[in-house]
């Protein structure tokens, strides 16, 4: 198999997937293409930069081409790790064995917007802010919308099998994709979805193959084109953040909204004590925050006009139950609308001087249940000062909460810690401290009947080992299927323990 | 890893000077400017993401690239700005830290440093070096019946019997004097009309600011240098630019060479024009029956958030329907005209500026007005294949105003020999 | 209709402190703390229109955000209630404060 990484292609292979792309620029080997697709904005071992190094890059236009790079690997065993939008957060992207990085940006076209079944078709290196510019002139949109939103593509979203602000209300990247098409790690090209039906949401027939590679964090195939939800545009959305000095009272809060039976009810987020107090370093931009605020509820509403105006004063009322103060209007409009493109800023950082250094942002993202939330927020929050404390380069970002399950807003949360990291100082030693903190609170997620990720994915150190843990029984069943389709192991291989499909 | 000449101190300097811009991207690595990218919109290769620009600079203080692996990247970007602006790190917090991204000074820096490498392109070293004979770009090539150069200057105001010198002067760009003279006609007949009191530079170079934009920072501050001494020599206190590269140069370089030596006031001619419009003193009544949409420039939307005023003077023409795309869509907009793109990589200007004119297209009107003559050159060209008439914002102006303007719209594609 | 001058541009005026850790100089701009910064990560000489058309910026963006995912954006119409301290919870039968 491929144990040893692929750091240099023999000149044959080269010359092969010239052939295949037969356009000039589309194949490159020199070290700025390869250095420049090597990371993702997770944490990054800059200290190793080079072990992360593909061996050729390819820019591939159409499923066919793509289909002969995979053969290609196949026969000469070279590694092949898909690269949509290089936004991820879990590595999924990033090479550990070298070889071919396959870089689908320039599959990035609208192949048909279909308003009578509802339905549109790109390629995978499409970007959903930039699809939702042409089709808002059809007023219609389609809502994965991620913090990543204007930078994440397609092909991305469905290997990690995303999370959108609005999931609750109009569902997460694996309901909002209705089918795709894919090229097996054998380099067969099929389509997927629930079925046979391109455009066919709901079906029996068959094994329900879409839901198998949803969220296969390119270990599985390559994305080629994706059939995707077309959902009306909302006439009206209504946003209310809620203050409170008790956290507990913000964790309450929430409970009563999300089961308060609104339909037009898009998110709930919750911000824990650390999270106010690293708002106070920099979102003064927004609205000072007085001293007694220790928690933050924030709401949102998509719909007509009708359903959101009325919905609106029960939210209102639901706010403040339990003594939530609301922040003002002005809260409501900006910083909900800040929240589509919300990756973290690196001068967020400090030391523990209080002195501004630019960090890398590590974001947690577990999925829990909502009764277990306060205590995964104490957990978490002694683990990670245990580490600030010790190492010098890590920041308490805080935590936020966001609603998890589709089309319902109760049930589990997205629970996120932020975790700020001084990636100019990392060395071995570091970073074997920063896998150690982000492996203690993954298994705080376990220890409390949750899953590691719920939406960036396992596919890095940190979180992998822990992945045969949480799946249990499936775990060996993740095996068999990996083998079956993979055979030779080269598809983003060495990613999420799968390695061990072939012992 | 590839050998650049001398001992690479000048790219460890390179390194030092900007590697907490390096950091402050390489470390969020977010990526929110790739879809702006006009250049990225086109290639679609991570190459050419400001992601890469800055990401390289770490890669070198890491040993893993120098210059020269990366000198043809750095050729694909028009300095328009947009992911500096679209930057969380700018947009968001670069106001709170006083600390912002600044691709368009990496760009630069980087091809500084190709240029004291030895690394600059072919194209750019010829340009540059016409520049500095002529004293002005050569906008039309060195063949062609009308040369530029300064016996050449002040060709295209003839018969419109402005004074040299004075308090307040008309700086004439490159591209306007000597290629797209309706434009410096027009812009010239519109303040007089309006009772602007002004004249002309007395020694006219060119700004400088391509130069700088292309790596050439001494040819770029020496030109500098002798504007500001012409300026002074002559009295002039006010400059009003009339294209926004001049604007930019003047606003962002000049200061930088000059520090509050640069006592100059600088004002733009669409913010200047829209006052003008607005205060009764320029009267527009001639109708323009067209329907019309509007061209952001990158240096002026983008790069210094100018974009009312334009919008104001269109609302302003009577009989002209404006089809408009807000501002901030027009953050991914481009001509692909800037940053000495068309001469290295004119392909690319090309299918940006098609671009461009399919979303104007898609609002099916009969103009696409721009306010910035360098980018008219490669609209008008993409224009001319989907049959809309690409215009000057300020050559509207004087048509409303009962101008007769003159000058010509551009000659066909001057060719500059290698 | 601006016009460049660089004194208005280059010269700062005084900061009042707003918190630990924030200042203002410009009407409704708030900075950090410049203390805070120059250590690891230097701030820079950012002329004033500069900071103006950051902000500037950031409000029509987020607008821009609002219109791309509603045709209107609702809101309370209520002043922020976060100067009357901390709220207490209330029994589901008082009336809504």
């Amino acid at each position: 198999m491929t144990a040893n990484p692929t750091v240099e292609l023999d000149r044959a292979v080269v010359a092969d997937l010239e052939a295949i792309m037969d356009e000039p620029g589309s194949v490159l080997t020199d070290v700025s293409s390869r250095a420049n697709r090597s990371r993702v904005p997770a944490p990054f071992p800059v200290h190793r930069w080079a072990e992360h190094m593909p061996a050729a890059v390819v820019l591939p236009r159409t499923a066919e081409q793509v289909s002969e790079i995979v053969k290609l690997a196949n026969r000469a065993r070279v590694p092949v790790v898909p690269r949509a939008g290089g936004t991820g957060l879990n590595d999924g992207a990033v090479p550990l064995r070298g070889g071919i990085v396959v870089d689908v940006k320039r599959m990035n076209q609208i192949k048909e917007i279909d308003m009578i079944d509802r339905t549109v078709t790109v390629g995978p290196g499409i970007n959903m802010l930039k699809l939702n510019e042409e089709l808002g002139k059809y007023h219609v949109f389609h809502p994965d919308t991620p913090a990543s939103y204007p930078c994440s593509l397609v092909g991305g979203r469905i290997a990690c099998s995303g999370f959108s602000l609005l999931g609750s209300r109009f569902g997460h990247t694996r309901d909002l994709v209705i089918s795709f098409e894919i090229v097996l790690p054998t380099g067969e090209i099929i389509r997927v979805g629930d079925g046979g039906g391109k455009k066919i949401r709901k079906s029996s027939t068959g094994f329900h193959l879409k839901h198998l590679f949803m969220g296969h964090q390119g270990t599985l195939g390559i994305v080629t084109e994706a059939t995707l939800e077309l959902v009306p545009k909302p006439e009206a959305e209504f946003a209310a953040f809620f203050a409170f000095d008790d956290y507990l009272r913000a964790h309450r809060t929430v409970h009563g909204i999300v089961t308060s039976g609104i339909a037009t009810l898009a998110g709930t987020v919750i911000f824990d004590e650390k999270k106010v107090e690293y708002l106070r370093r920099d979102d003064e931009a927004f609205i000072p925050m007085p001293p007694w605020v220790n928690s933050v509820v924030a709401t949102a509403l998509y719909g007509t006009k009708a359903e959101v105006s009325e919905a609106s004063k029960i939210l209102m009322d639901l706010g403040r139950r339990e003594g939530g103060r609301y922040t003002g209007d002005e809260m409501a409009v900006g910083d909900w609308a800040s929240r589509h493109d919300r990756y973290a800023n690196p001068l967020h950082g400090r030391l523990a001087d209080g002195s501004v250094a630019p960090m890398s942002w590590h974001c947690e993202d577990a999925s829990l249940n909502w009764s277990v939330i306060p205590q995964v927020r104490e957990e978490w929050t002694a683990i990670t000062q245990k580490y600030v404390d010790r190492y010098g380069i890590f920041d308490n970002w805080g935590m936020y909460c966001y609603t998890n399950a589709s089309y319902k807003p109760w049930g589990d949360y997205l629970v996120e810690i932020d975790i700020g990291i001084w990636e100019e100082k990392l060395d071995d030693e570091k970073w074997a401290g920063w896998v150690d903190l982000k492996r203690e609170i993954a298994k705080v997620s376990l220890a409390h009947g949750g899953s590691i990720s719920s939406c960036h994915g396992t596919t890095r150190v940190g979180d992998a080992e822990l992945v045969p843990e949480e799946m249990g029984g499936g775990w060996d069943v993740m095996l068999k299927i990996k083998r079956a389709l993979d055979p030779n192991n080269i598809m983003n291989p060495g990613k999420q323990m799968l390695d061990q499909a072939y012992e | 890893m590839s050998q650049s000449s001398g001992n690479g101190e000048l790219q460890r300097d390179f390194v030092e000077k900007w590697r907490e811009n390096g950091y402050n991207c390489f470390s969020s690595g977010h990526k929110f400017c790739r879809e702006v990218c006009p250049v990225m919109q086109v290639t679609r290769n991570e190459n050419h993401t400001p992601t890469a620009f800055h990401a390289n600079i770490i890669a070198m203080d890491k040993g893993l690239l120098d210059i020269e692996d990366v000198a043809d990247d750095y050729v694909h970007c028009t300095q328009c700005g947009g992911c500096e602006i679209r930057c969380p790190n700018t947009l968001f917090v670069g106001d709170f830290y006083q600390a912002r991204t600044e691709t368009v000074k990496v760009v630069r820096a980087a091809r500084a440093l190709m240029v004291d490498e030895g690394l600059d392109r072919d194209g750019w070293k010829l340009w540059n070096r016409l520049t500095n004979e002529l004293k002005n770009e050569p906008v039309l090539g060195i063949e062609g019946d009308r040369p530029t150069g300064q016996d050449h200057v002040r060709d295209w105001a003839e018969g419109l019997d402005l004074p040299v010198g004075g308090e307040t002067i008309m700086f004439a760009d490159c591209e306007a004097a000597f290629y797209r003279t309706s434009n410096t006609r027009a812009t010239a007949q519109v303040l007089q009309k309006a009772g602007v009191e002004f004249g002309l530079m007395n020694e006219q170079w060119c700004c400088g600011g391509p130069a700088a934009e292309m790596g050439y920072v001494d040819q770029s501050r020496a030109f500098a240098e002798h504007n500001l001494a012409d300026w002074r020599a002559s009295g002039v206190k006010r400059v009003i630019a009339i294209e926004p590269h001049d604007y930019i140069h003047f606003t962002e370089d000049y200061p930088a060479y000059f520090g509050e030596d640069f006592d100059i006031e600088v004002v733009q001619i669409v913010e200047l024009v829209a006052e003008l419009i607005k205060d009764g003193r320029l009267k527009l009544e001639h109708p323009i029956n067209k329907t019309v949409t509007y061209h952001d420039p990158c240096r002026l939307n983008k790069r210094k958030n100018i974009h009312e005023a334009p919008r104001y003077i269109l609302r302003s023409i009577p009989g002209l329907v404006l089809e408009d795309v807000d501002h901030v869509t027009q953050w991914s907009y481009c001509s692909g005209g800037g940053g000495g793109l068309p001469i290295e990589k004119p392909e690319i200007t090309a299918e940006i500026s098609d671009m461009r004119l399919a979303r104007a297209k898609e609002l099916d009107v009969d103009m696409l007005v721009s306010a910035c003559v360098w980018s008219e050159r490669p609209l008008a060209r993409a224009g001319d294949e989907v049959g809309i008439e690409v215009a000057d914002i300020i050559e509207l102006v004087a048509e409303s105003a009962g101008i007769e303007v003159g000058g010509s719209r551009g000659v066909s594609q001057p060719t500059v020999s290698r | 209709m601006r016009k460049f001058v660089y004194k208005r541009e280059f010269v700062r005026p005084e900061a009042t402190r707003v918190s630990d850790g924030v200042i203002m100089r410009l009407d409704d701009v708030y900075e950090v703390d410049p203390d805070l910064m120059n250590r690891h990560f230097h701030q820079q000489e950012m002329p004033r229109w500069d900071t103006e058309r950051i902000v500037a910026s950031r409000n029509d963006h987020l607008s821009w955000m609002h219109t791309h995912f509603a045709d209107e954006t609702l809101v309370a119409g209520e002043e922020s209630e976060l100067d009357l301290g901390p709220g207490q919870p209330r029994d589901a039968s008082a009336e809504p404060q």
